[in-house]
């Protein structure tokens, strides 16, 4: 498998496109899927901790999208979109909305309302009450959300591309497994892990240090 | 009429509060009336003190006062201005709190929450927040903690 995996790294495959091309397309994806989940959930979530009728209906809902597995919403969303780029996007949108919308539903019900007090009391405008009470204290889990988000989104992406479309790790993996080629398969999920690990290691902790140096 | 324009100067009240009431919700769906028909004035320039057991309704009362939540009935009226119609108004005249517990923002050091209540007046230009800032957090002994986060100070500074 090691050697599989150099030879990944110096960018061979035995089918056409450089290694790297297809690791962007995965990263380019879950990266767009993450992005339009959280967008999604972020709307949902503050709906739901705003209002309770909004909570009633989009609880069951969350749930039920929550526990749908990745392969049956890549099965569906092809079945609805066909298959191309964007059902893959589309499949992990619909997987991570869900967390996003509990987190920040949750965030905005810890809002702490003695703050809120203290602000109204030196007679704060929405805007410097937005900016400095409620968004500070909604940040953490617009953060968590979208962290937990990407890496749900790294573990599903193969799951995603294995259906229907040409490139991406997915693709790879797929293709030795036809192959019943194992070495190179673990090569290619290997990246998965690789990725998952750069991003919370190196990306997310990095910046939870910056923005949240404060808790430290 | 109960206003300030028809009293005396002997009987001059800066803050009034005519009939007020207040109740809350409880868990179990009831409500809770806290307070129920009354009625205080303070003269200016004096010292007053509200004394009451627990949970008899003393933070409700200065709460109303200083705006943080509304009476359901009656009114209040600062310098004969009800600031239930006219909550701006409190600011010109210089209403303070100061809450039992410290309520600061954990995210913002202690010059920035000191710059969050200048900011929150509107009145001040944003020239000066620094310095008054520094000003005040030297009064009460904290020069040296100025860009300090408040969890990283002691109970007793915050």
């Amino acid at each position: 498998m090691f050697y599989e995996l150099l030879q990944l790294i110096r960018g061979d495959t035995p089918i056409g496109a450089n290694s790297y091309f297809h690791i962007l397309q995965s990263l380019r994806r879950t990266t767009a899927g993450a992005l339009i989940g959280s967008a999604v959930g972020f709307v949902v979530g503050i709906l739901m901790g705003l209002r309770e009728r909004a909570e009633d209906f989009f609880e069951s809902w969350n749930w039920v999208f929550a526990t749908i597995p990745a392969v049956m919403w890549a099965y569906i969303l092809i079945l609805v979109m066909g298959a191309s780029e964007y059902t893959a996007i589309a499949v992990l949108a619909a997987i991570t909305y869900p967390q996003m919308a509990f987190k920040i539903s949750r965030g905005i019900k810890a809002v702490r309302n003695d703050l809120v007090e203290m602000g109204k009391a030196f007679n704060a405008k929405l805007f410097l009450m937005l900016s400095e009470v409620y968004i500070p204290q909604i940040l953490p889990h617009v953060f968590s959300g979208f962290r937990y988000s990407l890496a749900l989104g790294i573990k599903i992406i193969a799951i995603a591309e294995l259906v229907g479309l040409s490139n991406g790790i997915g693709f790879m993996m797929h293709y030795w497994w036809s192959q019943r080629n194992f070495a190179p398969l673990l090569a290619w999920g290997s990246i998965l892990v690789f990725l998952g690990l750069f991003f919370e290691f190196v990306v997310f902790r990095t910046l939870e240090k910056r923005m949240f140096k404060w808790t430290h | 009429m109960d206003t300030l324009a028809q009293k005396t100067l002997e009987e001059k009240y800066i803050i009034e509060l005519i009939n007020i009431s207040k109740k809350f919700s409880t868990n179990n769906g009831g409500e809770l009336k806290v307070i129920d028909n009354l009625t205080m004035r303070f003269k200016e320039g004096s010292i007053s003190v509200i004394i009451g057991p627990s949970g008899c309704g003393k933070s409700t009362i200065l709460n109303m006062i200083a705006g943080i939540i509304d009476v359901d009935e009656g009114k209040i009226l600062v310098n004969g201005i009800d600031i239930q119609r006219d909550p701006s108004y409190k600011k010109s005249i210089g209403i303070g709190y100061v809450f039992q517990q410290p309520r600061l923002l954990d995210w913002r050091t202690l010059r920035e929450n000191v710059i969050f209540a200048l900011k929150a007046t509107g009145t001040i230009p944003k020239e000066k927040w620094n310095e008054i800032a520094e000003y005040y957090l030297k009064l009460v002994g904290l020069e040296g903690f100025l860009d300090y986060y408040p969890l990283q100070v002691s109970g007793g500074m915050q």
